[in-house]
């Protein structure tokens, strides 16, 4: 069995996680602090729509985006010469792009659950903003945003659809597990393909089990 | 140090209209539950916005719309105690305080003071109604406020527990030096502790010496809020006399009755057995109801219907007549 596309996969999904992580946390912080309820809605849509459009339409997006005719793509090749389709960083960009939903969803519930009048007794007690989220948000919503984390790196090792557009399917470069069961079945090679269904079952039965734990927690923890 | 607040903010079903000035007191506010009590307060902490008006603390300017000044709630230095107490649920008591202020003399001060050095490594889930109280306060003083808000303080503990805890905070307001907001509907709460009453109704707000508003509620709402259970409308007949809607005989009445009055009230307790007052009410028994240490009675009076509270030792059943002294009716607009 070719190990690459499992150290592929693992290598896209660890520095994606990471991405997503932050950036959802983040993002979804801001929005929840949002007083207007019109920008929350309209925020809220937006960074959802990923999570329901199919995978492909993304792909085409981030083609439109990345491609070395269009704007941003041509200026990344000509002034840093990095051509990011077919790339492995395209990977991680198609990663990041269907795993923030998740993310951002969970970190917005995990928000929500925390008392109001906790934000609003911090801010008459003299918090910063800054402090306000070290201080009371991020603890309190740290086994929400855990069970998002590892929901999100499960979405972002079994990402097929928009990597195939983007990054393509190039073995031992772009080819994660998903696209090496695809390959592996598209040549016919019937036991490689279910070595390669073992190893990501079991990896995103783990991340289930991690997911259900967290949010255990969480719900323990307001009581 | 002087507070004014002069708002305007528009509620779900009717503006919130509140002016008043007051200075070195404990002000009570007493209102129908959703009148708006506790927005008042959020307003003047900061934490919801008026639509309009302005809101000054000493000479500082906490809030003008004309201006466009509004001070965020970090900035206010206005103590907020909330219904829940909102303790923050993963800091020890002692934390609590410390993320508040880095003065260690003045935490320990607090703990001390508040009976809370024992549970100082106690997480909130783990203390009782009282000590999540005094957690609170002082971790509201710990911001070393310049004006204190209490929303409904005794509301979440049980009734043994909260005479004892309004006797222990009459004593720690009695130490603080600014002014001091308590929002409440419980009359008993208001009566012990806040020297100046202010009673919100949805048309304006009436403000007072709290004894002299519980004899005197001056309208028909201000006399219900603070617990009034007899309200008739009556005619006036002179100068210290009226005459109740449907009543054959008139009542004396103590203060001057101005001309305008269009009604009066009667406190369910100011109902006495005594043949020899003034105004004598013959009255008819419908029922009654057993509190634990008083009793409630309803009687037909022509044709209204009176409302008694009074000893249990009496038989209520046996009662035909009630005397009212002139002085216990309230003139009310």
């Amino acid at each position: 069995m070719e190990l690459s596309p499992i150290i592929i996969s693992f290598q896209t999904a660890m520095l994606s996680i990471v991405l997503t992580f932050f950036s959802g946390t983040l993002i979804a912080y801001f929005v929840f602090r949002l007083k207007n309820h019109g920008l929350k809605i309209l925020f809220n849509s937006l960074f959802t729509l990923p999570l329901v459009l199919p995978p492909t339409v993304f792909g085409f997006f981030l083609l439109d985006i990345f491609g070395v005719q269009q704007p941003i793509g041509k200026f990344l090749l000509d002034f840093f010469a990095v051509k990011v389709v077919f790339s492995w960083t395209a990977t991680v960009i198609a990663a990041v792009a269907v795993s923030f939903p998740l993310m951002y969803r969970s970190a917005i519930a995990a928000f929500e659950q925390i008392e109001p009048d906790l934000f609003a007794a911090a801010q008459t007690l003299g918090f910063s903003e800054k402090k306000i989220f070290f201080k009371i948000a991020l603890p309190l919503a740290l086994n929400g945003l855990l069970a998002g984390g590892v929901l999100a790196f499960a979405r972002g090792l079994g990402e097929f659809g928009a990597t195939t557009m983007l990054a393509g399917n190039i073995a031992g470069k772009t080819r994660t597990l998903p696209l090496a069961i695809y390959s592996a079945v598209a040549a016919g090679d019937w036991s490689l393909a279910q070595n390669y269904v073992t190893v990501i079952v079991v990896i995103c039965l783990l991340m289930l089990f991690l997911t259900e734990l967290f949010s255990r927690n969480a719900r323990r923890r307001q009581l | 140090m002087k507070l004014f607040v002069d708002i305007q903010k528009k509620l779900r079903d009717h503006p919130l209209q509140v002016a008043f000035e007051i200075e070195a007191t404990t002000l009570g506010i007493l209102g129908a539950s959703g009148c708006g009590k506790s927005m008042l307060l959020k307003c003047i902490a900061g934490i919801e916005t008026p639509d309009s008006g302005r809101i000054q603390l000493g000479e500082r300017v906490l809030f003008d719309q004309e201006k466009g000044i509004n001070l965020p709630p970090q900035k206010r230095k206005v103590g907020l105690l909330f219904q829940q107490y909102a303790l923050f649920p993963h800091l020890t008591v002692y934390k609590n305080l410390s993320c508040v202020t880095s003065d260690q003399g003045l935490i320990l001060k607090l703990l001390h003071m508040f009976h809370l050095e024992n549970v100082r490594n106690s997480y909130p889930r783990q203390l009782s109604g009282g000590q999540k109280q005094r957690v609170a306060c002082a971790r509201m003083l710990a911001f070393e406020p310049e004006l204190l808000l209490l929303d409904e303080p005794f509301s979440a503990l049980d009734t043994a527990l909260k005479e004892e805890l309004q006797l222990e905070l009459h004593d720690h307001l009695a130490d603080f030096k600014g002014n001091v907001l308590i929002v409440s509907h419980s009359l008993d709460e208001l009566y012990r502790l806040c020297p100046t009453l202010a009673i919100l109704t949805e048309s304006d707000l009436i403000k007072g010496n709290t004894s002299d508003l519980f004899k005197q509620p001056q309208t028909v709402e201000a006399a219900r809020l603070t617990g009034c259970k007899n309200i008739f409308s009556v005619k006036p007949l002179d100068a210290h006399s009226v005459q109740v809607d449907g009543w054959k005989i008139p009542l004396s009445v103590a203060t001057e009755v101005p001309k305008d009055c269009r009604y009066i009230g009667i406190r369910a307790h100011d109902l006495v057995l005594d043949d020899t007052a003034i105004n004598q009410l013959d009255v008819e028994y419908i029922s009654s109801q057993q509190t634990p240490f008083e009793q409630n009675a309803w009687f037909n009076c022509q044709e209204t219907n009176l409302w008694w509270k009074g000893s249990k030792q009496i038989e209520a059943a046996r009662i035909k007549r009630f005397s009212l002294s002139p002085e216990a009716i309230m003139v009310l607009k």
